[in-house]
């Protein structure tokens, strides 16, 4: 036994002797000096492969700067597109979004066709993996498996022992990791059964290469992605069942958020969090403005055990206590199902050869890395001698060591691994190392240029009525360094489209990305997501509101006039008191914009906006999410920044204005919408009764120079102007602001929109709507409350009051609306008893 | 102790009660309060009353072959209370600790993988060989047992020797440790109670190779039984209780009580077994609401008259 595995391994070492390279090549692109790895684009004469023929000529035949400005523009488009989104938002993060390689990676239709059949294979016989481990386990019987690999792997669940898939399948989406070994074939390095992350990547780089490229990935006829999601959506999603297909995410402070919003927009489905959720005589509802509403499909992007607190790991705040029993009563779908992570482990891989046949009666036609687990005695006797040729991986998530790679222990630390692995042999896994091959990716290093770079492949699987159907595309990662034998995009790699060309033009038919509709019913959205889309509304209004309250001071203060009439003294205040400034020391307005110190000034609510946008992202269009995450950006840039406040917000004013412009544009008229917009006019409706209230409750009466202040952060100094045709005096300002009912920066204009929202609400135990304060503002003799006597002061006194009235009825009215229609996620928690 | 006993007849009151200081939306409970059938012990009758009433309760086999129910509340206002009444014969059991059994190197190599067919009952028992949530995967509980799991000692026998070590080493102190405290602690700080105990002889025995189950379930105490005097009483008071199963080829799974460095005659009431607590706590639920709980449990086990 020893000696074939030996001999197995020095098989495939030489294998790995290529002829040296020589040829020139273009010299941007500089090619690896390395021999024994396969190169995607080159042939071993150096000529470029056929199917790579034309994007290589177009690489080679732009200049540098050409290439440069194409990185760029990659890097822009990725940062915008809000998949990459780093909630945190600290350029110099280690957690900074990886990067997008402009130059996709190219596979011919004949080797696809191998691809595609060899991992749709997989997954069938993956899927009766799963349906024997939970079921029968003829396969441990028969000894045809050992049983430690699902008893002691932690995603093993006993609860789900014996249940039966919804639908007829464990596994509904797969994704096998890919690389290709120097003889030219592809092996599978990992096989993802639990919940298989970055298709949404992979969409969305499509999306971003298809611009670079427009024309070329049309004359290469490459196969579109967007009707492997109509399939996927079909699959999932039987819109004749009476009941919702919900995405089950763990939420925006978590990763992969985005990326589950982005895919659940492509799918159609609800993004929800496990407390969205509950469970009901064994079924699940989703909590919606509407009541509960039955989900019959839940995708599930969180691990197995973290599913259901009460059956599975009791710490997870992150499940939907109860789910298992509700699977147990084949009451949902969940893909993949409850327990299908057991297969992720590497220690499975050397079984599967011989499995394929008793179970899907066929031989494995993609292999998977040479792998041996140590739980088997022949093989820890083999391994003795040849650790260092050798990786060592652990068999189970929960070990507690990290891969190795045997080539570079020392003699003595060989030594040590051999006792470690002899006292327990059943968490080790031995694998062939596999040199993966190698194409070009962009660096910026050296003026920019095109270097080798190793590379793996993830490609997608989803269960279907006609059998497993796989992505025409892929997820490519390529390493930080040229002869990295793993590639982790997270340690500094980065991603790759991929072009799958088609054998004939009939594949691609429609070159246009063709995307899946969108099915879901408003009036299901879940109660937490109306929650976001208010909280939208207001964090928008109110930075709105921070940014002309901040500018129009910032005018006001180059006013000598303003100074010595005590106006100035009145604003600061104000400013103070509306919190956008230090409640003391000097006013020092320019450091103030973008001084995350001040807990309610405007880089705060600024990082509040663009939290709210995350959370309701899945509802927000692309401009509207690339112009929150620019704006959040520029505060966090400019925050040394101080001499460029002023145009600082007047980009922010900008950008602001063109939000609010594709919410009215853009956006469907639904709850969400009707809820977003009722939070940005209670918020306007706050702010502009505060403001106004307070001048109006002075001792004295307001300054000209206070009222234009007022009308400029009101917005209404254009009105103004041309209205009156002169300088500002109360009973203008009264008239424009607090009477006028066409005056959409008005209260009164105001209040009524509100009144509309609200109509549309359907509730009987709604509060009384307009306060009764409105009405008596109307009754203001505008003349009156200009007077500078008592009688004068007591009028503009009493207007103050009502102005007042109607900023607290705004306030109660808001309060409603939350408590009866957000939900307050109430706190969940596990209890025991012995 | 009294005189064994080849039948004995309990009757067995588990009274949980949780107490609200919030309003809670919702409460859903796993619970493992029926005893599970066993060729030693008979239940004649089993009952378990709600209040309130839940919204909705099922009942059924976990994968341990223990009766499981899972109720649900829905808008629960000050307490919720949970009694299970049974009336269960235990008999002495045929098997014990002074037959042959295989010696401890044997039992481990038994379970070494080759791909040859496995009967069930050694599948059955792989089972209870790997680690689990309280159950860790540990070299220190490996070379902690390995003193008395010698290689060639009849495993039947080591496991006798682990228990008195326990109980002779260990302190019981109620309080030292509570439901979420890791085995690892309780090995370190040596002392705990039943669970704790329980745990850490599991422990010894899977890093030994050896399968061994947790059982949940009452003892008599005697504080139910009057004839009783003090000396007698075994330690359990009044709350559930937890052992040890070992599986000791070829004379099957023989239970040993670390707590009382005893082996089970007809003191012990099986409800459950599993790999560990987690997988048989009499009460396992996910409270939502706001406030907070406070829980008492009690248990009394009340030896009667067959004939009654």
């Amino acid at each position: 036994m020893p000696g074939k595995f030996v001999a197995a391994l020095t098989a495939t070492h030489e294998h790995e002797r290529q002829p040296q390279d020589s040829m020139k090549r273009e010299d941007l692109i500089q090619h690896s000096e390395l021999s024994h790895r396969y190169d995607e684009m080159f042939d071993a004469e150096g000529a470029p492969r056929t199917h790579w023929k034309e994007l290589s000529e177009l690489i080679a035949s732009e200049s540098r700067g050409a290439a440069a400005r194409r990185a760029d523009q990659v890097r822009r488009l990725s940062a915008e597109s809000g998949v990459n989104y780093n909630v945190h938002a600290d350029p110099s993060g280690a957690d900074r979004p990886w990067q997008l390689d402009p130059m996709p990676l190219v596979i011919d239709a004949a080797e696809w066709q191998h691809i595609k059949t060899g991992v749709a294979q997989r997954a069938r016989l993956l899927n009766s993996m799963l349906a024997d481990l939970y079921g029968e386990q003829t396969l441990f019987v028969s000894g045809k498996l050992p049983a430690e690999l699902a008893y002691a792997h932690p995603n093993f669940l006993w609860p789900a022992l014996g249940t039966q898939p919804a639908g007829g399948h464990w596994l509904n989406v797969y994704a096998a990791d890919l690389a290709r070994a120097p003889d030219g074939r592809w092996w599978v390095i990992a096989d993802r059964t639990q919940a298989p992350s970055g298709m949404g990547y992979a969409l969305e780089n499509r999306d971003i290469i298809a611009r670079l490229f427009p024309e070329l990935i049309g004359d290469l006829a490459v196969r579109p992605l967007g009707d492997f999601f109509t399939q996927f959506r079909d699959a999932l999603i039987d819109d004749s069942a009476d009941g919702l297909a919900v995405m089950l995410t763990s939420g925006p402070l978590k990763d992969g958020y985005f990326q589950h919003s982005y895919l659940a927009r492509q799918l159609g489905m609800l993004l929800v969090e496990g407390n969205d959720l509950t469970v009901r005589d064994s079924m699940v509802f989703l909590k919606t403005l509407g009541g509960l509403k039955r989900v019959v499909t839940i995708v599930r992007r969180i691990d197995d055990a973290l599913c259901d607190p009460l059956e599975l790991r009791g710490d997870s705040a992150l499940g939907v206590p109860g789910l298992m029993s509700v699977v147990r009563a084949g009451n949902v779908r969940v893909a993949n199902a409850l327990g299908s992570g057991v297969l992720e482990s590497a220690a499975w891989m050397g079984f599967m050869p011989a499995l394929a046949e008793p179970l899907i009666g066929e031989s494995l036609l993609l292999p998977s890395v040479a792998t041996w687990w140590c739980g088997e005695k022949r093989v820890l006797s083999a391994i003795q001698d040849n650790l260092d040729q050798l990786v060592i991986k652990p068999a189970f998530p929960t070990a507690n060591f990290a891969a190795l790679d045997g080539s570079e222990l020392s003699p003595q630390q060989l030594d040590a691994l051999r006792e470690r692995i002899a006292a327990q042999p059943g968490i080790h896994v031995v694998q062939e190392r596999v040199r993966l091959s190698q194409t070009s990716a962009w660096t910026a290093e050296r003026g920019g240029g095109w270097v080798p770079r190793t590379l793996t492949m993830r490609v997608y699987a989803v269960a279907t009525a006609d059998g497993y159907r796989v992505m025409p595309g892929a997820l490519a990662g390529v390493a930080a360094n040229a002869n990295a034998d793993v590639v982790a995009m997270q340690r500094g790699g980065s991603s790759k489209d991929v072009w799958v060309l088609s054998s004939s033009d009939h594949e691609a038919s429609h070159f246009r990305e063709s995307r899946p509709r969108v099915g879901q019913r408003s009036e299901d959205e879940s109660s937490r997501m109306i929650e976001n889309l208010f909280w939208f509304g207001r964090y928008s209004e109110r930075c709105e509101d921070k940014v002309r309250l901040l500018r129009a001071t910032l005018t006001m203060s180059i006013d000598p006039a303003a100074r010595r009439s005590g106006s100035w003294a009145t604003a600061i205040a104000l400013a103070r008191q509306f919190g956008v400034l230090r409640k003391d020391g000097e006013a020092r307005l320019r450091a103030a914009v973008t001084d995350p110190d001040i807990p309610f000034g405007l880089a705060n609510d600024v990082a509040n906006l663009a939290r709210c946008a995350v959370q309701a992202r899945s509802h927000l269009s692309a401009e509207q999410w690339a112009t929150v995450s620019d704006l959040q950006q520029s505060f966090v840039e400019q925050r040394d920044n101080a001499a460029d406040a002023r145009e600082l917000l007047d980009d922010s004013l900008l950008a602001l204005a063109a939000m609010a412009g594709f919410t009215l544009e853009g956006m469907t008229r639904d709850e969400g919408w009707n809820l977003l917009m009722l939070g940005r006019r209670i918020e306007r409706s706050v702010f502009l009764a505060d403001l106004m209230s307070r001048l109006l409750l002075a001792k004295r009466g307001p300054t000209a120079i206070e009222l234009g202040w007022l009308l400029d952060i009101g917005d209404s100094t254009i009105t103004h102007r041309a209205r009156y045709r002169e300088t500002p005096r109360l009973a203008t300002v009264f008239d424009l602001m607090l009477n006028d009912i066409s005056n959409p920066r008005g209260l009164p204009f105001l209040i009524i929109a509100i009144q509309r929202g609200f109509d549309r609400i359907d509730d009987d135990a709604r509060p009384a709507w307009p306060p009764p304060a409105a009405a008596l503002m109307a009754q203001t003799d505008p003349l009156l409350i200009e007077r500078d006597d008592e009688e004068g002061n007591a009028a503009r006194h009493r207007l103050g009051e009502q102005v007042q009235a109607v900023l607290d009825g705004t306030e109660a009215f808001a309060d409603w609306l939350s408590l009866r229609y957000f939900v307050h996620a109430d706190a969940q928690r596990p209890v025991l008893s012995a | 102790m009294s005189t064994p006993l080849s039948t004995r007849r309990y009757e067995v009151r588990h009274d949980t009660t949780y107490r609200y200081a919030g309003s809670v939306a919702q409460s859903i409970q796993l619970l493992h309060l029926e005893p599970r059938h066993a060729p030693f012990q008979t239940c004649f009758e089993h009952s378990l009353v709600l209040s309130p009433e839940p919204f909705s309760r099922q009942d059924s086999i976990d994968a341990f072959g223990n009766p499981i129910s899972l109720v649900d509340f829905l808008g629960l206002q000050d307490e919720l209370i949970f009694s299970s009444r049974m009336q269960v014969e235990v008999v002495v059991r045929p098997l014990n600790v002074d037959g042959e059994s295989m010696t401890c190197a044997e039992v481990a190599a038994s379970f070494a993988y080759t791909p040859q067919p496995i009967d069930q009952e050694r599948l059955d028992a792989s089972r209870f060989l790997y680690p689990s949530p309280h159950v860790p995967r540990d070299q220190l509980f490996r070379d902690w047992a390995a003193d008395e799991l010698l290689p060639n000692r009849p495993v039947c026998e080591a496991a006798e020797a682990l228990m008195r070590h326990i109980h002779t080493d260990f302190a019981y102190l109620p309080g030292a440790t509570d439901l979420t405290t890791p085995t690892r602690e309780v090995l370190e700080k040596r002392e705990g109670v039943c669970q704790d105990f329980a745990h850490v002889m599991i422990a010894g025995l899977r890093a030994n190779g050896i399968p061994a189950r947790y059982v949940s379930g009452y003892i008599r105490t005697g504080n139910g039984d009057p004839t009783n005097d003090a000396e007698g009483r075994l330690v359990g008071a009044d709350a559930s209780h937890a052992w040890v199963s070992v599986y000791c080829p070829p004379l099957g799974w023989i239970d040993f009580d670390p707590t009382n460095n005893c082996t089970l005659g007809t003191d012990h009431i099986t409800i459950a077994w599993g790999r560990d607590f987690s997988d048989v706590s009499p009460l396992r639920g996910v409270l939502i609401g706001s406030g907070d709980h406070q829980l008492t449990v009690a248990v009394t086990v009340r030896p009667v008259d067959p004939t009654d």
